[in-house]
């Protein structure tokens, strides 16, 4: 059930109606009680065997979350970190076992073959729990957090529960921190009607891009990865160079549509994305992009191996950001690719490092005619051609199908005919419609959010404009075709 | 609050929803909308494909066992198209014979303006599908040349709404604006009075090229292929078109088949909707003539004399 479907639109309606009826919106335990099996409802709808895992997991982690308090309490500070450590070790267990567990099993056999050794590995039909990368981290977070006092455990195991399980997230993300997501759990939500009109938007404006924006992409990028030795070469280029547009159109798309949800249920989810394709550099680009995931594994993973490699200068900080964004392309897969995905990126923070231009990012200035300064611009579009090309390695199905890829690239013809083709034109206005929309929506959340001065905040207004995007939805989007990207992460 | 908000997601969903069903009414009464409809009948074994000259000459209701499939305002790529996508969908029907209604006006430059771009593939037409109008609408709304001349047509010759080729009882032979096109024709082509073989290559290398698309599929479906050229007012006095007849013989081949009417003659002016179009009558009168005594063909090897 995908947020874009008509199945989902009925079930949220009755989602919406019950929670919000009088009997229900006055007490906070009962919408919590309501969302969480509704929750599990839509988890269950689209993999019912995971629900035992995601119930057992919530279960053992709000368990260990009251030890750990409990534990804090009577002064018994080993005992806490000792259960925080568990809690780290079995979240990541969880994902190692279903995400990783053939992935290493391979590449050891791999490596002791390579030096002699035999050794055969028959490879576990694990199926891999659809979220699993989404609820761990949250699962992961809440006993840190408990730990490092910057939180109180759940009042309630359907409190936390409802946290984990949360459905407009659960699947894609993002992935909300504790500290942000319980304090609005333990309130009752009145309906708040400005907040529900700004999430309808969010979700339009998600679907938009999606279906739109994305899925139109998609039909020249999907053709790129998969038949790309039977392609020229400008042909793969110009999918490379589309890609990051794609994969933000889709990835902001769900977002949105998650965020604008939660807007109308009365929460406020955690920002995903900050207009990415205005990064000037590789640094910026990552703190714009995938946030939820980027700050925690910031929080998490790179401020601990920052700190341990401070003597090492220079040189330690590299490591820890090299590591940093390795663990963040692992995370998207068990493959190596993704692990050379990060240490690609990685390296394009080299020459921020050497001139010390990591983290000092200048706030974006308006220039002439309300347009980017030009220097902005060109850092903006080199950024772009620095991330379009890795997507190369982001899409690739192995590491000698980049290989392959590359050299048919450059060794493969120039035959520029197919741009006469209006449908494969078309993702080039979109591209750049996308680009001038972030532009000028940078202060916004979304593109179309009220506060714009195209329009007034009236009624009608917002109607005329939801119809004409729903009408372009209709008439140019894919309907049904695409499936999200990250729900294979 | 919660009213408002509820009132506002209802209206919402109503407008929505009376857009679509007003977008899908027009699908279904225009043109396009028929070729959705259109299951063909077994007994049918006759198609008609191309633009309006056709649309407005053949009533398949009086000549039998065809199916005219022709829509105002199309290219011979949607002919070619509406063809395949016919024999796809209706598996059991045993089709002998298509006939393409091509003629001189069908290779005048205006026609080959209507594809999208210079360049554009086979593929453009293929994505015209024809069983979702969402679809349809979308990837008119891409041929952005054409849209603004074939769609007001396409309305114009609805059954329902404009009255198709069945109802269409103007006529405007003497009006200005035919001869205007005229002139503009033959400006386009150098502003002589004849058009050149050489020309026409020049001017029209789509349509020319979905013509032998149109062929080379009818080869391999075992099916006779006839060019016919529907009855005209004058325009033959107003043109030479001895340079399409010989592009005919040459892009088609010595045996191809002609049904030559563009000289029919019709009783007087009532019977045409203009210079190139039959009206409801022409058609009618034009339809039972062919009913009764077939169509009088010559190869192309003889067209050309």
């Amino acid at each position: 059930m995908v947020v874009n479907s008509i199945n989902f639109l009925l079930f949220f309606i009755v989602v919406f109606l019950v929670y919000y009826m009088p009997v229900v919106s006055q007490r906070k335990n009962l919408q919590n009680i309501w969302i969480l099996i509704t929750s599990y409802f839509f988890y269950g709808f689209v993999d019912w065997k995971m629900l035992p895992l995601l119930f057992s997991v919530t279960v053992v982690f709000y368990l260990l979350g009251a030890w750990l308090k409990a534990s804090m309490n009577s002064n018994k500070s080993r005992l806490a970190s000792r259960i925080t450590t568990l809690g780290v070790v079995l979240g990541v267990g969880l994902l190692l076992y279903f995400k990783y567990l053939n992935f290493f099993a391979d590449s050891f056999a791999s490596l002791l073959q390579a030096v002699g050794i035999s050794a055969s590995w028959s490879t576990l039909n694990i199926v891999l729990p659809i979220g699993v990368s989404f609820f761990t981290f949250k699962l992961i977070s809440y006993v840190i957090e408990i730990h490092r006092e910057r939180i109180q455990p759940a009042e309630s195991f359907i409190e936390f529960a409802t946290y984990i399980a949360f459905f407009p997230t659960i699947l894609s993300g993002p992935i909300d921190r504790p500290n942000k997501f319980l304090p609005q759990l333990r309130k009752n939500h009145q309906f708040d009607y400005n907040l529900a009109v700004d999430g309808c938007q969010q979700i339009l404006w998600g679907i938009f891009t999606k279906m739109v924006i994305a899925d139109t992409i998609a039909l020249i990028t999907t053709e790129a990865w998969t038949n790309f030795s039977s392609k020229d070469a400008s042909y793969l280029l110009y999918a490379v160079l589309l890609s990051p547009v794609q994969v933000y159109a889709d990835f902001d798309g769900y977002s949105n549509m998650a965020i604008g949800v939660g807007k109308i249920l009365g929460f406020n989810v955690t920002k995903n994305f900050n207009h990415p394709l205005l990064a000037r550099n590789v640094s910026e680009y990552w703190r714009r992009w995938h946030m939820s995931l980027t700050s925690w594994i910031t929080d998490y993973v790179f401020m601990p191996l920052n700190i341990a490699f401070r003597n090492l200068a220079t040189l330690g900080l590299f490591l820890a950001i090299c590591i940093n964004l390795v663990v963040i392309g692992l995370w998207h897969g068990a493959n190596w690719t993704y692990a050379l995905f990060g240490f690609y990126h990685s390296l394009l923070f080299i020459p921020l490092i050497c001139f010390g231009k990591f983290g000092k990012n200048k706030k974006l200035k308006q220039g002439r005619w309300g347009l980017p300064l030009m220097k902005d611009l060109a850092m903006m579009i080199l950024t772009y051609v620095l991330v379009a090309f890795g997507q190369v390695i982001f899409f690739a199905t192995d590491v000698p199908s980049i290989s392959s890829f590359i050299s048919t690239v450059a060794s493969g013809s120039w035959n520029m005919s197919f741009l006469f083709d209006i449908s494969t034109l078309l993702p080039i206005p979109m591209a750049i419609f996308l680009f001038c929309l972030d532009w000028t929506s940078r202060k916004k959340e979304f593109a179309i959010q009220r506060a714009s001065r195209i329009y007034t905040n009236k009624t009608i207004n917002i109607l005329i404009l939801d119809l004409f995007i729903a009408l372009i939805v209709a008439f140019f989007g894919y309907n049904g075709q695409g499936s999200f990207i990250y729900f294979n992460f | 609050m919660l009213k408002k908000f509820i009132f506002l997601f209802l209206t919402f969903c109503l407008l929505y929803v009376s857009m679509m069903a007003a977008a899908k009414a027009f699908w279904v009464t225009t043109a396009p909308g028929r070729l959705e409809r259109n299951v063909i009948d077994k007994d049918v074994h006759t198609l008609v494909i191309g633009p309006s000259n056709g649309e407005h000459a053949w009533n398949d209701s009086i000549i039998p066992h065809s199916c005219n499939l022709c829509n105002s305002g199309v290219s011979l790529g949607v002919g070619y198209n509406s063809l395949k996508w016919v024999m796809e969908y209706n598996d059991d029907i045993h089709i002998d014979t298509v006939i393409v209604c091509a003629g001189f006006a069908s290779f005048i430059y205006l026609e080959d303006k209507k594809l999208p771009i210079p360049g554009a593939s086979e593929e453009i037409f293929s994505i015209l599908d024809y069983k979702n109008f969402l679809k349809f609408y979308s990837t008119k709304l891409s041929f952005w040349k054409s849209s603004f001349t074939s769609l007001p047509l396409w309305w114009f010759s609805s059954r329902k709404l404009g009255g198709g080729y069945h109802y269409i009882d103007r006529e405007k032979v003497n009006h200005p604006r035919s001869y205007d096109i005229i002139n503009a024709i033959i400006k386009s082509f150098g502003g002589k009075y004849g058009v050149t073989e050489k020309k026409l290559y020049e001017k029209c290398s789509y349509q020319i090229s979905y013509l032998r698309k149109i062929k080379e599929y009818c080869d391999s479906h075992h099916m006779t292929l006839i060019i016919l050229s529907t009855p005209v007012y004058k325009y033959h006095e107003l043109l030479d078109d001895t340079g399409y007849r010989q592009m005919m013989r040459n892009v088609l081949g010595d045996s191809a088949l002609i049904a030559d009417y563009s000289r029919f003659h019709l009783p007087d002016l009532t019977y045409y909707g203009d210079l190139e179009h039959t009206n409801y009558k022409g058609a009618r009168y034009f339809s039972h003539h062919i009913a009764k005594e077939g169509l009088k063909l010559q190869y192309a090897i003889d067209y050309i004399k």
